[in-house]
């Protein structure tokens, strides 16, 4: 009897989760109740349970609680609002590093992408930057008397498989819909930096260093044809700043917001 | 330095400019005007005091890394405005980029790193909220899990080891504190109806007038913490 009282509430947590969303497209259930089942033989020494007795009285509902019971019973997103699946995406992007006290960089790139699904797409992304020597190039060097090695990104184009596997909307001050997802980034590719032309060669002479990278951010669907575009991407590529220096691996972290257009600029709905 | 200052504000102008004034519903959500655009809106702030224990942790260094912990407390005016003040204090550590390499690498004494700035000591400040954005997304196709973005600014005292002009060697220099401010982005991931957990990303400006050129300095920080708010209910009607 204990064990059963003690299942009780995960029986009935099981039962909630079987509708994980109330579906407000469908009509309502006929108020006909079916024919009730059978009720199995009270157990040998059970006391015969009111009838009345049987459903507590319902207590009275604090203010909100009614919210709370509605809130999560409605799915985050019924229907999806912005479809991507056989689009077209032609972006543009403004990339700068945060991980470069020293020689910050700040780019330009676009993206070509296809998306094969709703929630997978194939990239391909290039970006061009330009390096800007901050203070603290001065500072270090006249605190420490040395040079600081830097290694001078150009440019990077890399081939991404994009991954979208939130996918929800918000409300703007209370009223208006927005459509976003969320998604991760991964792919490969190749980065320019000053050691790949002459007079160095670097380790890749004439030509990139190869490269790998992973990110992810947030996309928001103004409309049916547009996207705002906000992440972080992470590059790690070999290169070797100086003839004198070791090389090493270099990382590259850039913040970027862009924008992107779909096409076609409109889709038929299809429920997902 | 001022270049990641003018990074910040191309940043939150950039921001500015895609905010979604024109956002609309899709015509394929079949709810639009039927249902809230997030329903069941469970965790309001309004009228609520916001109690965060945080941790802060600075990134993009050139010289020092900062771990600072603190506090902040603030209320709502609405859903969408607040104020608060904060406090933090913290320690820091050299980076990697304070390693001198001739030979062999040695990390600088401390005689060359009172020549550099950025070990700041602590943080004073007041800051305006601004949060548009609300909503709620299902993790695993069966948790909802609502949420909050923001805006903010404010202004800081902020204090900091200050710097020598020259190379004198045994002389420390003293703390100094000057007035700066900050902007940033944040967003809460409400746990409970009393509890979320808060993540904010801000840059804080500040002077360091013995400096002889660059002596505007700017300082990324990554916060994050667990907010408390006061009272628990709900209030009626909103």
């Amino acid at each position: 009897m204990t064990l059963l009282l003690l299942l009780a509430p995960l029986a009935a947590l099981s039962q909630a989760q079987e509708q994980p969303g109330l579906d407000l497209s469908e009509p309502p259930p006929s108020q006909t109740s079916p024919e009730k089942a059978p009720q199995p033989p009270p157990p040998p020494g059970a006391k015969p349970r009111d009838a009345g007795s049987a459903r507590p009285a319902e207590a009275p509902l604090a203010p909100g609680e009614r919210d709370v019971a509605l809130g999560d019973r409605v799915k985050a997103v019924q229907l999806k609002g912005f479809l991507k699946r056989r689009r077209l995406e032609l972006g543009i992007a403004f990339p700068c590093t945060v991980n470069d006290a020293f020689y910050e960089k700040l780019g330009v790139g676009g993206k070509l992408a296809y998306n094969f699904e709703d929630s997978f797409a194939l990239a391909v992304r290039g970006s061009y930057f330009w390096q800007i020597r901050s203070a603290h190039v001065r500072e270090g060097q006249a605190a420490f008397s040395s040079q600081i090695l830097t290694s001078r990104v150009n440019g990077q184009a890399m081939l991404d498989g994009i991954w979208s596997p939130v996918y929800g909307k918000v409300a703007w001050l209370g009223s208006r819909i927005v459509h976003f997802d969320m998604y991760l980034l991964a792919g490969l590719g190749s980065v320019w930096s000053a050691t790949s032309s002459t007079p160095r060669g670097g380790p890749f002479p004439g030509g990139g260093h190869a490269a790998a990278e992973v990110g992810g951010g947030i996309r928001f669907y103004p409309s049916n044809w547009l996207a705002l575009d906000a992440g972080v991407i992470g590059t790690l590529y070999p290169d070797q700043p100086t003839a004198s220096a070791p090389s090493t691996v270099q990382k590259l972290i850039v913040a970027q917001l862009g924008f992107a257009v779909f096409f076609p600029f409109s889709f038929e709905y299809a429920r997902p | 330095m001022t270049t990641r200052a003018f990074n910040l504000v191309v940043c939150v102008a950039a921001l500015a400019t895609l905010a979604p004034r024109s956002a609309r519903g899709s015509a394929a959500d079949v709810f639009e005007h039927k249902v809230k655009p997030v329903s069941g809106q469970l965790y309001q702030k309004a009228g609520k005091l916001e109690l965060t224990p945080l941790g802060s942790i600075s990134l993009n260094d050139a010289f020092f890394t900062k771990y600072l912990g603190g506090a902040k407390l603030g209320y709502h005016f609405s859903e969408y405005f607040s104020l608060a003040v904060s406090g933090l204090y913290g320690t820091s550590g050299t980076t990697g980029s304070t390693s001198v390499c001739r030979t062999t690498c040695q990390p600088a004494s401390s005689d060359q790193l009172n020549l550099v700035p950025g070990e700041i000591k602590w943080l004073l400040g007041a800051e305006l909220a601004f949060s548009p954005i609300y909503g709620k997304l299902n993790v695993f196709a069966q948790k909802a899990v609502h949420f909050d973005l923001y805006v903010l600014g404010g202004v800081d005292l902020v204090n900091y080891r200050d710097v020598l002009a020259s190379l004198q060697p045994g002389v420390t220099p003293g703390n100094a504190t000057s007035l700066g401010g900050h902007l940033g982005v944040g967003g809460r991931i409400f746990l409970a109806s009393f509890m979320a957990l808060r993540l904010e990303l801000k840059d804080v400006l500040y002077s360091v007038p013995h400096l002889p050129r660059g002596n505007l300095q700017t300082q990324l920080f990554a916060e994050a913490g667990l907010s408390f708010f006061v009272p628990v209910a709900h209030r009626d009607g909103q």
